[in-house]
């Protein structure tokens, strides 16, 4: 090898720690304590039973009731879009308002009708929105790909609010949400964009849901983000 | 006026006209069906209510078999608080005292109380009003209960005796101005109907004696004065559905509707009241409902309407097709169903 040889090895050899360095810890990384993270995506919530009811009347007996007619409610599967913003309070944790509105269908299954009335499905377009807020960390210690993947997890609250067909009432509720994810930021710059996926459960109360309570859901949501 | 279970009911419109001719100057009001009752003023309908409260009623001081006169107006009483417990109406009624006057007497006293009625042999009680025909508020109403049958005022019922308590909590519905209600289901036997399940107190025809069911008041009830007696606060809280029943392009009278919550169970019924096939359920919490139209066929059609009204009961039970949301101080129109010939 020769002298130059040698020198270049050493170069490379020296320079490498110092470039892999560079990757991960940028000089003034992005995110970082100020930066802020838009984005916007699609969250699909799956639909859910809402009860079945009877509409019965009183009989001659206090314990026997006379079935008129049985009732099935549910909420179909539905896709929603959400925006929302982010302010980095530290390298690895973020607040986040969001919004998310979605056009679920309820439906009711009539059956069983003591009169012999065929069965009907009833069902109207509701609208359905969050106005959310959450606290997100940043996971940098398990990051990957030199640092672009970055997984996360996230909780917090949100108002619910839910429009029956003709915006002629209005029920509203509160959702709660724990998530966990993953960010993958494209590029090494102060300004990035990036794909973010997750996943995780809701829980919601009240708005049009017939049932009493709290009611789990599972969610998944995907979507891009811009930091800067 | 409510009739014996098993017994062919008869017209509340037949004890009216007979008021009519008792008052000289304050003509009676023929029957509307729905849930109130109504007296025409040309082309529109009066409804009939009290505007000055509390209604102050006396009871006759006789008692009959088994039940005290004491006794019987300690359960009319309790029957007037039923009405006045509702939370969305502004009623209130008020023990005058016992009095020998009859009632139906025309004396401008709130007279309830027992005679005997052989005459009317299927009629357990019913309830008759003087009112001011253009505005329909009524001056005076009587009910009467008939002592042909048993009555008891037992806390429990007794088998065999009408319960006073259920039998007032009715007439006293009308009395505030509410008609009968359809909500019921009931089966021809000989002889009458027997009712197979009734989701009002203000269903034309009574449980089998000895029931108690009907002290307390249904959803039906509840909405029923509400629309009549409503609070402000009622108003901006309740809503109404109203809309059509049509059949072959035509509108369908005396189509019984029933609009039923998947989110309370409540059921209340109305009934269309125009040619046109028109109607309208008010007094109805906010929520999600769903309709269902049915042949007026489980009561005598004399217990809601004239007996000269061209009722329509030759069509199919049928749902709408969609979910009807009540809002809150509103109402959802356009709520119609299309049957057809059975």
């Amino acid at each position: 090898m020769t002298a130059l040889a040698r020198v270049a090895l050493f170069l490379v050899v020296a320079c490498v720690p110092s470039a892999a360095a560079a990757q991960i810890y940028p000089r003034n990384p992005a995110p970082h304590s100020g930066s802020i993270e838009v984005g916007g995506g699609v969250t699909f919530v799956p639909g859910f039973e809402m009860g079945s009811r009877t509409a019965d009347l009183t009989t001659s007996s206090p314990t026997t009731r006379f079935d008129l007619f049985t009732t099935d409610s549910r909420v179909g599967d539905f896709i929603g879009v959400s925006a929302r913003v982010g302010y980095y309070i530290s390298r690895s944790v973020s607040i986040e308002g969001s919004v998310r509105y979605a056009r679920p269908e309820l439906s009711v299954d009539l059956s069983g009708d003591a009169e012999s009335a065929a069965d009907v499905t009833a069902t109207e377009i509701a609208s359905h929105y969050v106005f959310g807020g959450s606290v997100l960390f940043d996971l940098r210690g398990a990051s990957f790909a030199g640092g672009r993947g970055v997984p996360f997890v996230s909780g917090g609250a949100g108002y619910l609010r839910e429009l029956h067909e003709g915006n002629l009432l209005v029920e509203t509720g509160i959702e709660y949400h724990a998530t966990a994810g993953l960010k993958y930021w494209f590029g090494s710059g102060h300004n990035r964009f990036g794909l973010r996926v997750e996943g995780g459960m809701s829980v919601r109360e009240d708005g049009f849901d017939n049932e009493e309570g709290r009611r789990v859901q599972p969610l998944v949501a995907a979507g891009l983000s811009y930091v800067f | 006026m409510r009739r014996a279970a098993s017994r062919e009911p008869r017209s509340f419109a037949i004890v009216l006209l007979s008021l009519v001719i008792a008052a000289v100057v304050c003509a009676s009001a023929p029957v509307l069906g729905y849930l109130k009752l109504g007296t025409r003023v040309g082309t529109r309908t009066a409804n009939l209510r009290w505007n000055d409260f509390p209604i102050r009623y006396y009871v006759t001081e006789r008692g009959t078999t088994g039940v005290t006169a004491q006794q019987f107006q300690t359960a009319i009483t309790t029957s007037f608080g039923v009405w006045d417990a509702v939370d969305t109406v502004d009623l209130s009624a008020e023990f005058a005292g016992f009095t020998a006057a009859n009632p139906l007497s025309g004396d401008s006293m709130t007279v309830i109380g027992y005679q005997n009625r052989p005459d009317l042999d299927r009629v357990l009680a019913a309830t008759n009003f003087i009112i001011d025909t253009q505005t329909g508020e009524v001056i005076e109403s009587d009910i009467f209960f008939n002592t042909v049958f048993p009555w008891s005022t037992d806390a429990a019922g007794v088998t065999g005796r009408h319960d006073v308590q259920s039998i007032a909590v009715h007439e006293i519905g009308h009395l505030l101005g509410l008609g009968h209600s359809p909500l019921g289901e009931t089966e021809v036997i000989p002889g009458g109907r027997r009712v197979l399940g009734a989701e009002a107190v203000m269903f034309p025809i009574a449980f089998a004696a000895g029931s108690i069911h009907d002290r307390t008041l249904k959803a039906d009830d509840r909405a029923g004065i509400t629309d009549i007696y409503q609070t402000n606060s009622a108003r901006r809280s309740h809503g109404s559905i109203s809309g059509k029943v049509t059949k072959n392009g035509g509108g369908v009278l005396g189509a019984h509707v029933v609009a039923f919550s998947t989110r309370t169970g409540a059921l209340v019924g109305g009934l269309t009241l125009s040619e046109d096939g028109s109607y309208t359920i008010a007094g109805l919490e906010p929520g999600p409902y769903v309709i269902r139209v049915e042949p007026l066929d489980d009561a005598d059609i004399n217990s809601f309407f004239d007996s000269d009204t061209n009722v329509d009961i030759d069509f199919k039970v049928q749902f709408h097709d969609g979910v009807v949301v009540v809002p809150r101080g509103g109402g959802v129109r356009d709520v119609n169903v299309k049957v057809t010939a059975k």
